[in-house]
């Protein structure tokens, strides 16, 4: 039994914010962030991440006409949750206002969540225990920006997207994860979180905002892309000839770029959705896929490659 | 080395290597940008197998910073 998406949704919130949004408000220009990442525009949400979920999740189910009574499970890909507990994806359970309990909970891998879901999705699916799997990448990170800080501010947005998975006898081929120590704290989102008792010494820090060492996480990203890229085809017996297209994370056109350079391949097989959706984590791939899922047919081999905080990458390898 | 370096500069730029002075400043005179600079930094890195910190890369103003830093 394989793990098999059957279809995609997504929502991208109507907000537009422009490079040209952001000279008004810091030191600036389109050119800069253009030439330096690709991105010309991105979304800002003003829902929060269940809800943002939810609605791709909506708009799965109207594409599939799948019934939402018979969804087993869902799972949600975020590193921007609505609040400790419950889960986003509690939330979007609840909203869904299903007649049964199902289990649903949340993935927190950063920007390669989607891959970190997909595993998971993977291994429920393969080992018998669940046919029908929502999966969905969803990330308000606009909450989380640090609109002092141009060299991050500009870089992000918000979105969702959503899958539906089912056992079939063909689908996800493989799927490769990892954890590399961030030693250095390349990329975080450290504060606004207290510890704070009447008995502790306490811990106080400042709010929370994305906070990264861009040069150290180019070249991490960058390097896991590459040889993420070459060895899942290598393991597989493939070559890049045989992959119709690859999903890449859309973090920065540059990093991309450098990948398609240093492997080789067509730049064509590669989808690239951030110029006007920027950096949306986790919801990245699965957004991506929605825009070309009318160009697939059965059986054409896909891969989607991911990096993000933690430091986290993987890469997986499926028909469509 | 030096011929190495300016091999790797002339094809992440696409300049031509007459261009390439031993002291050009490689973002003022030979128009890289923060990221072509990153992307130097990581193919010598593979090239010459050695890993350079992020934080010397604003160091290397010419290719002779480069050369210096190599031979050390
Ligand atoms: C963020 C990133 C675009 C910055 O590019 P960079 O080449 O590393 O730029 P630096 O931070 O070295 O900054 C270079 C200069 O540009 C300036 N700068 C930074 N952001 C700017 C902006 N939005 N507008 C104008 N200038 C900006 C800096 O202040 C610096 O100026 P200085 O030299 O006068 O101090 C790049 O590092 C990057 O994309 N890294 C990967 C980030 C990423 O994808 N993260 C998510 C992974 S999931």
């Amino acid at each position: 039994m394989k793990a098999r998406i059957i279809d995609v949704g997504k929502y991208v919130p109507n907000l537009s914010i422009s490079n040209e949004d952001f000279t008004k408000i810091m030191d600036t220009n389109n050119e800069w962030i253009v030439q330096r990442t690709g991105i010309s525009s991105r979304h800002f949400s003003e829902i929060n991440t269940s809800e943002m979920a939810y609605q791709a999740v909506l708009n799965l189910l109207e594409n599939t006409k799948f019934n939402k009574e018979d969804i087993e499970i869902i799972i949600v890909c975020t590193c921007t949750p609505d609040a400790y507990s419950p889960s986003v994806a509690n939330l979007v359970k609840k909203k869904l206002k299903l007649s049964k309990d199902i289990p649903s909970f949340d993935i927190n891998a950063a920007c390669s969540g989607f891959i970190y879901g997909l595993k998971v999705v993977q291994g429920l699916i393969e080992s018998g225990l669940y046919q029908n799997i929502i999966l969905v990448g969803s990330e308000n990170l606009s909450k989380l920006l640090n609109f002092d800080d141009r060299s991050t501010a500009v870089l992000f947005g918000d979105g969702a997207g959503a899958i539906l998975v089912q056992g079939s006898n063909q689908g996800i081929i493989d799927t490769l994860i990892y954890n590399k120590d961030d030693i250095n704290g390349a990329i975080n989102i450290p504060n606004g979180i207290n510890i704070e008792t009447p008995f502790t010494n306490n811990q106080c820090s400042g709010p929370a905002h994305i906070q990264m060492k861009g040069q150290d996480v180019f070249k991490f990203a960058t390097k896991v892309c590459i040889n993420m890229l070459k060895e899942i085809v290598v393991k597989n017996n493939l070559t890049f000839n045989d992959i119709k297209c690859i999903i890449p994370h859309q973090a920065n056109l540059r990093i991309i770029e450098y990948a398609i350079k240093m492997l080789g391949i067509n730049k064509d097989k590669f989808v690239i959705t951030l110029e006007s959706l920027g950096n949306t984590s986790s919801a990245s791939i699965p957004i991506a896929l929605d825009s070309i899922k009318k160009e697939l047919k059965k059986g054409d081999k896909l891969i989607f490659v991911a990096f993000g905080g933690g430091l986290t990458y993987g890469v997986s390898l499926l028909e469509w | 080395m030096k011929e190495k370096i300016k091999g790797i500069i002339k094809d992440i730029l696409d300049i031509e290597e007459s261009d390439i002075k031993d002291d050009a400043l490689i973002v003022d005179d030979l128009g890289a940008d923060s990221i072509a600079v990153m992307e130097i930094v990581m193919e010598i890195e593979d090239e010459f197998d050695v890993e350079i910190d992020t934080e010397t890369i604003p160091n290397f103003k010419t290719i002779n910073d480069i050369v210096a830093y190599l031979e050390k």
